[in-house]
């Protein structure tokens, strides 16, 4: 698109974290900018009223419904006294993840925007602040944007995590053409807008999923993980216990025998792995059944790769289906289970692999792990996560935005602004799924739409 | 040359025929070729600017004709429209005469991409642009074909024209070129095909390979027309009848009006037999047998490209639409098509209502010789040749719309280049046809470019109902605008912010008159007193709902046009306050011009890959070198830190 965005936004409050990657002792999110200020008198709390003449001040961060998120050690720099010559604060936290995406999501609550690459001292010049000396600096800058760029490209080697960029890029193009449909094309397609719905709930869910997996790729040993998932009773725990070749997981007759997810080290290919056992996907009217199979999606958003367990002296039900039809873009395999028995049905010709086994008795075991295996040195190393911090926020912060974008679509708010809207998502995205250009929207609204009365 | 060859090539209608025939001035301050859309506006905008001016066309009775559809504007055209408007143009002044249905698009309460469009009589819209031109001050209008453009030490010189045989050359400091679909042009329908820009008239032939000698990479598009059939007839009555706004919209800003009689349209739909009778044929359309090779728009595909398309679609919407007031042809919008004509006959008989239709025309597809405009200035300016400009569809667009507003661009630059002045620049943050200048010169196009308002980055705050208060001042200090239409201008200025101020400073006490109208509009009721434009900024809340919540009349009188303008300002200031200030960074960043000498290889902090790249581009402001991918704030502040340092050193 041929227009500077990065600069034109040169007015609004922007972010960064200052200090290396998370998790550490303490990280520093330092903020730039116009509402900088009112950032930290709404959740700053300690010592009285805060105001930006208290260079330095010990307190709580608090949320923007009054929780204290975290002890801070907040700084703050009056305009033009500030290494960007803008009012700025820095906010040193604990250098957890959680810490620091809490605290990033009240920013970005205040309109805030994470920077880019060479933002500040971009500020900074501008606004004079940066003098011939510093000029050695900004190589400084671009060894930071390379480090970024081989993020980015460490991302391009990872198949599975490519496919499911690509699908969120997808999505995004896709809700950008039907919103500009809706404007440049009304006399054609007056009501096309409504259609807007379902791609905002998806990119937002897919968004939400990435980032979520990075979390607890992060918070877990960085393992990739290898779910188990299936239907009550088809044999998870059997299998996850067979692979472990242990008794981990209890097994048992009655169906929803495993409520929580339980999950245990797994040595494959010379990686250690996360095996995790789930509870059945129970089409279940209980809040609690519910809340397991929810939780079954989330694992499955953040599994590296994942096992359908069937039984199969029944052979596949409605959610066996219905999850191969979700997930079914990332590697997995079938295990048709219960070989053993007599009831047993042949296993189904698919695309997909399917691996007749019987967890209890032994069978079939030996094929299943090299075929566990081969598909595993195929993900090389791939790990469906994404490389950086930076890129788990945007992407979070994206989902949330694309649920306003929902709320406003139910408030009536005019297809223009929710495009205007959705494209600042898009180019807040661009370094997790790339440049996308007025020319790429133009395409897929033709490709989608007969236009020309 | 003797006495009757110079009348002949006179247009008769001409009022500065007699300066011509007594002095035999050859020498013209500019040179436009081309009397369509772009031609027009941006001859009149030249001799309005104080040029001797030349107006050199194919055929002068045939100026100011509309090639395909009967109508102006559209959703992003209108916006062009309401520009070039404000900017002095031509073009919404006669739609205003001429048209014969007003519609706004996209009226939603408080849109801020309302569109205006009209369907004109095009006979009437041609006649009346032929008599403005005819009676414009230092305007000549002179019936040849332009062969050549001569140039002498890299600048323009003089253009060879032909007419009757007679080959001449005219001296002049600056040429627009505007010659439209008419270049090496190809018109095809069915197997046959013959030279021709437009139906019943010559291709130009020499003036492509004339640009290509000066510089220009030439590339070839393709367009297309739908039949014209005899009203007659058509059994109306098939069909859904679609009649204008009442009362109608105006386009222009200016004292005009709408007289003439407003007739209807009519709605019908294809269904499958008529696809089937497409289908059936597609090996004799000259776009699937491989006969054209032009590049045609994807936004205005032919019937043909439809059904392959979209083969899940049984039937597509076709609008069929009268073309003159004294006029019994129909323009039935949705079916172009070059298919040959034993197949327009049959598929369009299968349409709802015309099963006895009779034929006036037959649809055909025109392949032509464009430029790329990536050799053009952000004046419109060839890279190569000075005082040479281009404009319209020979610069790679399509539209009545585009091809105007580009005109009137191309001229007041080959205006103040003929005056020796610095050229108008418009940026895409401050208008439409800055959009417009600003893709062309940066991507180049690989169809036919037609304006949308996704392709505008800022289109919240470039909209039609503040055209002027963007753009007119520009056109007076051009000397393009009026002293009555100053003032009007100015009137209308004072009247918005003085509206403006009284919303943001009176309040609204809560009554309970007021509680039940604002119930009566599913809003909640005031709990406190309220700044009117608070009240304004909910968005069930409308203007004229408003004003009968206020105990006195408003004490400022507003036309529903300036009404507009300050309820979309009020309810979305917060956008277009943003908007505001990015447009302010932008006019700085495009003010900060990269000097030529500028060496991108010694720049410190580029990274290799983006000294390469600079040094290829060459980008000429800083706003330019934001437009290209890679380039980061940081690689920009390194850019910029060079310049000032140079500045420094030098100073
Ligand atoms: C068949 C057809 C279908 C079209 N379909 C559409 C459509 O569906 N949608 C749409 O938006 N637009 C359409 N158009 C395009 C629309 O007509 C043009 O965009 C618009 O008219 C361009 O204006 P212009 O001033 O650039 O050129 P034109 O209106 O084409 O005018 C060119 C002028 O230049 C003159 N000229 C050319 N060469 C010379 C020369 N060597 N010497 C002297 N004079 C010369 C010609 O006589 C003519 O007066 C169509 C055009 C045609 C012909
Ligand atoms: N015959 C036979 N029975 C099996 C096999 N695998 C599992 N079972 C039996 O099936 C029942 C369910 O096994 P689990 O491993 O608990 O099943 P699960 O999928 O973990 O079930 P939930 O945790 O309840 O969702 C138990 O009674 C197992 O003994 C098998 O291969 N052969
Ligand atoms: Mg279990």
């Amino acid at each position: 698109m041929p227009i500077d965005r990065k600069l034109l936004e040169t007015h609004d409050t922007i972010f960064a974290l200052a200090t290396g990657a998370l998790p550490c002792a303490v990280a520093i999110v330092r903020v730039s900018g116009p509402s900088a200020f009112e950032i930290a008198r709404k959740h700053f709390r300690g010592g009285g009223n805060w105001e930006p003449q208290r260079a330095m001040a010990y307190g709580s961060y608090v949320s923007s419904t009054g929780e204290e998120l975290d002890r801070i050690l907040l700084l703050s720099f009056v305009a033009p006294h500030s290494f960007t010559g803008e009012h700025v604060i820095e906010i040193q936290c604990h250098g957890s993840i959680a810490v620091v995406s809490a605290i990033e999501q009240t920013l970005v609550e205040h309109g805030c925007r994470a920077a880019q690459a060479g933002e500040f001292s971009y500020r900074a010049f501008q606004n004079g602040k940066l003098g011939a000396t510093d000029l050695e600096n900004l190589g400084d800058l671009f060894k930071a944007r390379d480090t970024a760029d081989l993020g980015r490209l460490q991302a391009r080697k990872d198949a599975a995590l490519q496919v499911e960029i690509h699908a969120v890029r997808e999505e995004l193009i896709r809700l950008q053409a039907i919103l500009d449909t809706a404007v440049d094309f009304s006399d054609e397609y007056g009501n096309v807008v409504e259609a807007a719905r379902l791609p905002m709930a998806q990119s937002a869910e897919r968004c939400a999923a990435i980032a979520a997996r990075y979390e607890l790729f992060r918070q877990g040993a960085q393992s990739p993980r290898l779910v188990l998932t299936g239907c009550p009773n088809a044999g998870k725990s059997s299998l996850f216990n067979a692979l472990l070749c242990r008794y981990r997981a209890i097994v048992h007759e009655t169906a929803g025998t495993t409520r929580d997810a339980i999950e245990e080290d797994l040595e494959l290919e010379g990686r250690r792995w996360k095996l995790v056992d789930t509870a059945g996907l129970r089409e279940g009217e209980s809040l609690m059944e519910r809340q397991g199979i929810e939780q079954s999606y989330d694992f499955l958003s953040a599994a590296s790769f994942w096992v359908l367990v069937v039984d199969g002296t029944r052979g596949f039900t409605e959610s066996e289906r219905d999850l191969l039809a979700r997930f079914g873009g990332k590697p997995h395999l079938i295990v048709w289970n219960k070989k053993d028995l007599p009831g047993f049905l042949p296993p189904p010709e698919l695309d997909d692999t399917v691996v007749a086994v019987s967890a209890l008795g032994g069978l079939g075991l030996e094929e299943l792990g090299q075929i566990l295996k081969t598909r595993i040195r195929q993900l090389g190393s791939a790990t469906g996560v994404l490389p950086s911090q930076t890129q788990a926020s945007r992407l979070r912060v994206s989902a949330s935005l694309l649920s306003d974008l929902q709320s406003d679509l139910d408030r009536g708010v005019p297809p223009e602004v929710l495009g205007e809207k959705n494209r600042a998502i898009l180019r807040s995205l661009d370094s997790v799924v790339g440049d996308v250009g007025v020319e790429e929207v133009l395409d897929r609204v033709f490709a989608e739409f007969c236009i020309g009365k | 040359m003797s006495e009757s060859k110079k009348s002949s090539i006179e247009f008769s209608q001409n009022s500065a025929l007699e300066s011509e025939r007594l002095f035999h001035v050859k020498q013209y301050d500019v040179i436009i070729i081309g009397g369509g859309h772009a031609g027009i506006e941006a001859s009149l905008s030249c001799a309005r600017m104080g040029l001797q001016t030349a107006l050199l066309t194919l055929d002068p009775s045939k100026i100011g004709e509309m090639s395909c559809n009967p109508s102006i504007g559209g959703v992003g055209k209108g916006q062009l429209v309401k520009e070039l408007d404000a900017l002095g143009g031509e073009m919404g002044r006669t739609a205003d005469a001429t048209g014969i249905q007003f519609k706004r698009l996209n009226t939603r309460k408080g849109s801020a991409v309302q569109s205006s469009r009209c369907q004109s009589d095009k006979k009437q819209y041609a006649l009346k642009m032929q008599s403005v031109v005819g009676g414009q001050e230092r305007l000549s209008v002179l019936s040849c074909e332009v062969k050549e453009i001569r140039t002498k030490a890299g600048a323009v010189e003089s253009v060879v024209i032909e007419s009757g045989g007679v080959r001449e050359t005219l001296e002049t400091r600056a040429v627009v070129v505007t010659a439209g679909t008419f270049m090496r042009s190809l018109m095809h329908c069915g197997e046959v095909k013959g030279e021709g820009g437009r139906f019943g008239e010559k291709s130009s032939v020499g003036l492509s390979d004339s640009l290509r000698d000066l510089g220009f990479a030439v590339q070839r598009l393709k367009t297309g027309t739908p039949p014209r059939l005899i009203a007659e007839s058509i059994d109306f009555s098939k069909m859904e009848i679609q009649e204008g706004d009442v009362p109608p919209r105006r386009f222009s800003f200016w004292d005009t009006r709408i007289e003439l009689p407003q007739v209807p349209c009519y709605l019908t739909y294809s269904n499958t037999r008529v696809h089937g009778a497409i289908r059936e044929n597609l090996s004799r359309s000259p776009l699937y047998s491989g006969q054209i090779q032009g590049i045609g728009p994807r936004y205005c595909p032919s019937i043909e490209d439809k059904v392959v398309k979209f083969p899940q679609k049984e039937r597509h919407p076709l609008f069929f639409e009268p073309e003159a007031l004294d006029s019994n042809w129909i323009y039935p919008n949705g079916i172009s098509t070059s298919l040959p004509a034993d197949v327009q006959e049959a598929f369009v008989r299968a349409i709802p209502g015309c099963a006895e239709v009779k034929f006036a025309r037959y649809g055909y597809a025109v392949e032509y010789d464009c430029i790329d405009p990536r050799g053009l200035s952000k004046s419109f300016e060839s890279l190569q040749v000075r005082g040479l400009f281009t404009a319209g569809q020979v610069n790679g667009t399509s539209g009545y719309e585009e091809a105007a507003a580009q005109g009137l661009f191309a001229g007041i630059n080959a205006a103040l280049f003929a005056k020796g002045e610095a050229p108008f620049l418009l940026s895409r943050a401050e208008s439409y046809l800055g959009v417009l200048i600003d893709d062309l010169t940066h991507h180049g196009v690989t169809e036919p470019y037609r304006m949308f308002t996704s392709r505008a980055e800022f289109r919240l705050s470039l909209r039609e109902d503040n055209a002027d208060l963007r753009l007119s001042p520009y056109a007076r200090a051009l000397g393009l605008l009026s002293d009555a239409d100053f003032e009007r201008f100015q009137a209308r200025q004072e009247r918005i912010d003085r509206s403006k101020q009284i919303l943001a400073k009176k309040i609204l006490k809560p009554t309970p008159q007021i509680d039940a109208i604002l119930a009566s509009l599913g809003s909640n009721p005031l709990s406190q007193p309220q700044f009117l434009a608070q009240v304004l900024k909910r968005p069930e809340v409308g203007l004229s709902d408003l004003f009968s919540m206020l105990p006195d009349p408003f004490p400022v009188e507003l036309d529903a046009d300036t009404a507009e303008t300050l309820e979309i300002e009020v309810k979305y200031e917060g956008y277009i306050e943003l908007q505001r200030e990015q447009i302010e960074r932008l006019r700085k960043l495009v003010g900060t011009r990269i000097p030529e000498t500028l060496d991108f290889r010694k720049v410190a902090g580029l990274s290799f890959e983006l000294r390469d790249k600079l040094t290829k581009l060459r980008p000429g402001s800083l706003a330019d070198a934001s437009a290209i991918p890679g380039v980061t704030p940081a690689a920009l502040t390194a850019v910029l830190f060079h310049i000032r340092q140079k500045e420094g050193a030098s100073a």
